[in-house]
């Protein structure tokens, strides 16, 4: 076996305890926050916007404030918190944050078919995540795909004798945030253990 | 032909850039806000006896103003506008504006300069590069260059050339560089020196040695207008020194030169910031490092671990601060804050449109694989320019911030434009993508322009401290008649406003101002000449005819309601004028 290859194995194995202690960590989770985008708010922004566009022309208000346009940018709102920075730092850590970067890069590459795919399986996720009232199965859908994305990125930390160093010291400030982040308050609305 | 053909498409992009900065520049945003007011009443000031508000002469450093300390450059720049369009919202916002511009235009020539010289482009200048043959659709010719037809008129754009004007045409349009063109912000003054310094910097390289001073220069004038641009200097003179390295080394003499230059004229900025309590106050303000509380977590976390050497290891408040700054960097790149909702500050965005245009989300995706794909020889800039933007502004405690990032621009539009360009270059059916990308650019833009011009100043016209003005004018015509006026400072800074719209001799000003310096050294004017500035304004003794401005509701009792000012949409009263004789 080549030793990048001993490296590889390595450093999965390291990530799949450390993102199995994340998941262990959300068995706790009694209430998940949800990323559900509620069809009303539509209905309630038109309303509000169109009272806004008081002494205008009510064609010209229709044009920019109705279902189909209003519904666009809030399901975009709601579809874009999914891949805020913050919550994916809470779900994969420092380490696996800056893997999905690199992984994201993959994405870009020539002929890799599978990182595209898996991106858009991401993209499904978030997708499912936002259109389901269960927000437990929407979180973990959404951190599994992550954690399995974020493994295309080892190959930036297998360059060098540097990053591999690296690679576990961020592995092991992950572990810590894990520790101190216990609470993961963008992940848990309430959290207690048994 | 080709050649007018830029040129004029450059004008036309350039005319849209200055009907969007100029229209309606001086009521939207709906008022001055208080640092728009004090840079205004300071360029006043010095435009009428060399001193600023507070009386120091011709400060080099910083204007203390509110005892914010600002940064000199654009009030400096406002005296000019001032002598010219007078004391007015419109003079105060002229320079941001016009230099707002002018940062378009310069775009076109810094993006052309970027892209012709790498290695998957064919430079105009290349000999025989227009000898194409005829063509009859639109496309890309056999010479790499965008060909198209209008009216039997045949135009051929090079590579660099289209992308310079897409990129061009994309910062005219650009939500988040409107945002502060159109108000008296010092950061898109910052912004067009630090464009300009980066620009004759590649000129340096490329051109002749001797356009290092002048980048210098500006680099500096950057520095001493927006203190963001503090963070950001080094930062880009790094990335520029590696991706230069080569000319450097072999310019070194000319460098040491403009290096001994700029820290002649750094030094009294440098010992500013890092030797005065004034300096390091409002930085202190507001960034993370200052916070305590990843100390108090980390030292409770330690604690429960009874202190040992692991905790010590493992709940380091380095860590702590680490984690906190990761997350703030990462900020930047949010995509609500990118594309969808903007910065949350309703001054700094328009809360309904994200900072960038929904489709530059692909267009931006794809000019970054498509600056790798053809190996662009200044892709590292570029790229490197776009990460190391949030660096200085990750040290704050809001993040993401679209104003403390603003050196971040153009690098989104340059890449939307590289992005867009090769898409077309590849995709089959050329004339769909014209159309769909344009009519979903021209949706995103008219409805950005609707919320702008028409909710975003009837919504928070608050934030702008809207009624002021209107308080003015309801004062000034009895002023000779009344003996004191009471102003509630509820809404914040309530002096610099009469200062400014009364247009009030600053020499008289300083006979008569009440100023105080507190802990934290902020200024406050409790009055002057006729003028009392209050947070309770009932418990000012009332001296022969009192003028009262106050909340609404919050008229002392006796006194008689003369006026009650609005907001724009009349919903919502800001304040009451009344009267009251001892």
């Amino acid at each position: 076996m080549k030793p990048s290859n001993k490296f590889r194995i390595f450093f999965i194995i390291i990530l799949v305890v450390l993102f199995g202690f994340r998941i262990w960590q959300t068995t706790g989770c009694k209430q998940f926050s949800s990323f559900y985008f509620n069809p009303l708010s539509i209905k309630v922004s038109v309303e509000s916007n169109v009272n806004t566009d008081f002494g205008m022309d009510r064609n010209i208000s229709r044009f920019f404030h109705n279902k189909a346009t209003v519904g666009i940018f809030e399901f975009s709102k709601n579809f874009a918190s999914a891949f805020q920075p913050k919550l994916l730092m809470v779900i994969l850590g420092p380490v696996g944050l800056i893997l999905a970067t690199a992984a994201f890069l993959k994405v870009f590459e020539k002929r890799r078919y599978l990182p595209k795919f898996h991106f858009a399986v991401i993209l499904t996720t978030s997708l499912i995540a936002i259109s389901t009232l269960n927000s437990k199965i929407s979180f973990f859908l959404l951190a599994i795909f992550w954690y399995s994305f974020s493994l295309w990125g080892i190959d930036f930390f297998l360059k060098t004798k540097l990053a591999k160093i690296v690679f576990v010291l961020l592995a092991f400030l992950s572990l810590c945030y894990f520790i101190f982040d216990w609470q993961m308050k963008l992940i848990c609305d309430e959290i207690f253990f048994n | 032909m080709p050649r007018s053909l830029n040129f004029y498409l450059l004008v036309v992009i350039i005319f849209i850039a200055a009907v969007l900065r100029f229209y309606k520049l001086a009521s939207v945003p709906p008022s001055l806000y208080w640092d728009e007011a004090s840079l205004g009443y300071n360029a006043y000031s010095i435009l009428k006896s060399a001193r600023d508000e507070h009386g120091k002469f011709l400060p080099f450093t910083n204007f203390a103003a509110f005892g914010d300390y600002k940064p000199p450059g654009y009030i400096y720049a406002t005296v000019p506008s001032i002598a010219v369009f007078g004391l007015n919202e419109f003079a105060i916002r002229f320079p941001s504006a016009f230099f707002g511009v002018l940062t378009v235009l310069l775009t076109y020539p810094l993006t052309k300069k970027l892209l012709e010289n790498g290695s998957g482009w064919q430079s105009l200048h290349t000999p025989g590069v227009r000898k194409v043959k005829p063509w009859h659709t639109p496309g890309v010719n056999q010479a790499g260059l965008l060909a198209f037809e209008i009216r039997n008129l045949k135009f051929e754009i090079g590579n660099p050339e289209a992308i310079a004007l897409l990129s061009a045409f994309f910062l005219a349009i650009s939500p988040w560089h409107l945002q502060f063109s159109r108000g008296a912000f010092e950061a898109n003054l910052g912004l067009f020196f630090s464009v300009l310094g980066i620009f004759l910097f590649v000129k340096f390289a490329q051109d002749h040695p001797l356009w290092i001073f002048p980048s210098t220069l500006s680099f500096l004038a950057g520095m001493y207008t927006f203190t963001g641009q503090r963070l950001f200097v080094p930062f880009i003179l790094l990335i520029l020194v590696v991706q230069f390295r080569k000319q450097i080394i072999k310019n070194i003499q000319v460098m040491a030169v403009a290096a001994v230059i700029a820290g002649f004229l750094l030094w009294p900025l440098f010992a500013f910031v890092t030797q005065t309590i004034e300096g390091q106050l409002r930085f202190n303000e507001v960034t993370i490092f200052k916070d305590l509380e990843p100390i108090n977590q980390s030292a409770g976390y330690r604690k429960r671990d009874n202190f040992s050497w692991w905790a010590n290891i493992i709940h380091n408040r380095r860590l702590f601060y680490s984690y906190e700054y990761l997350t703030h960097y990462f900020d930047a790149f949010n995509p609500g804050f990118l594309f969808t909702k903007g910065d949350v500050n309703p001054r700094l965005s328009i809360q309904e449109t994200g900072e960038l245009y929904y489709i530059d989300l692909v267009l931006i995706l794809a000019g970054i694989y498509f600056l790798f794909a053809t190996k662009q020889k200044y892709r590292f800039l570029i790229i490197g320019w776009l990460l190391i933007s949030p660096l200085g502004p990750a040290t704050a405690r809001e993040t993401p911030h679209a104003l403390r990032m603003i050196h971040i621009l153009p690098t989104f539009q340059i890449l939307s434009a590289v992005g867009l360009y090769y898409i077309y270059q590849i995709v089959k059916y050329k004339k769909f993508l014209i159309i769909f990308a344009f009519l979903f650019l021209i949706f995103n833009f008219l409805f950005y322009l609707h919320m702008y011009y028409v909710h975003w100043p009837r919504n928070y016209s608050d934030q702008w401290q809207y009624g002021y003005k209107q308080a003015v004018q309801e004062v000034m015509p009895l002023y000779d008649q009344v003996d004191q006026i009471i102003v509630t400072k509820a809404l914040g800074r309530p002096y610099i406003y009469f200062l400014l719209y009364m247009q009030f001799d600053p020499s008289k000003y300083w006979q008569s101002a009440q100023v105080t310096k507190d802990q934290f050294f902020f200024i406050d004017v409790s009055g002057f000449d006729k003028f009392i500035f209050s947070e309770h304004p009932d418990q000012n003794p009332v001296v022969g005819r009192t003028l009262y401005i106050v909340q609404s509701g919050k008229l002392p009792q006796g006194a008689k309601k003369l006026r009650t000012i609005y907001n724009p949409s009349q919903s919502i009263a800001v304040f009451d004028i009344g009267e009251k004789t001892l």
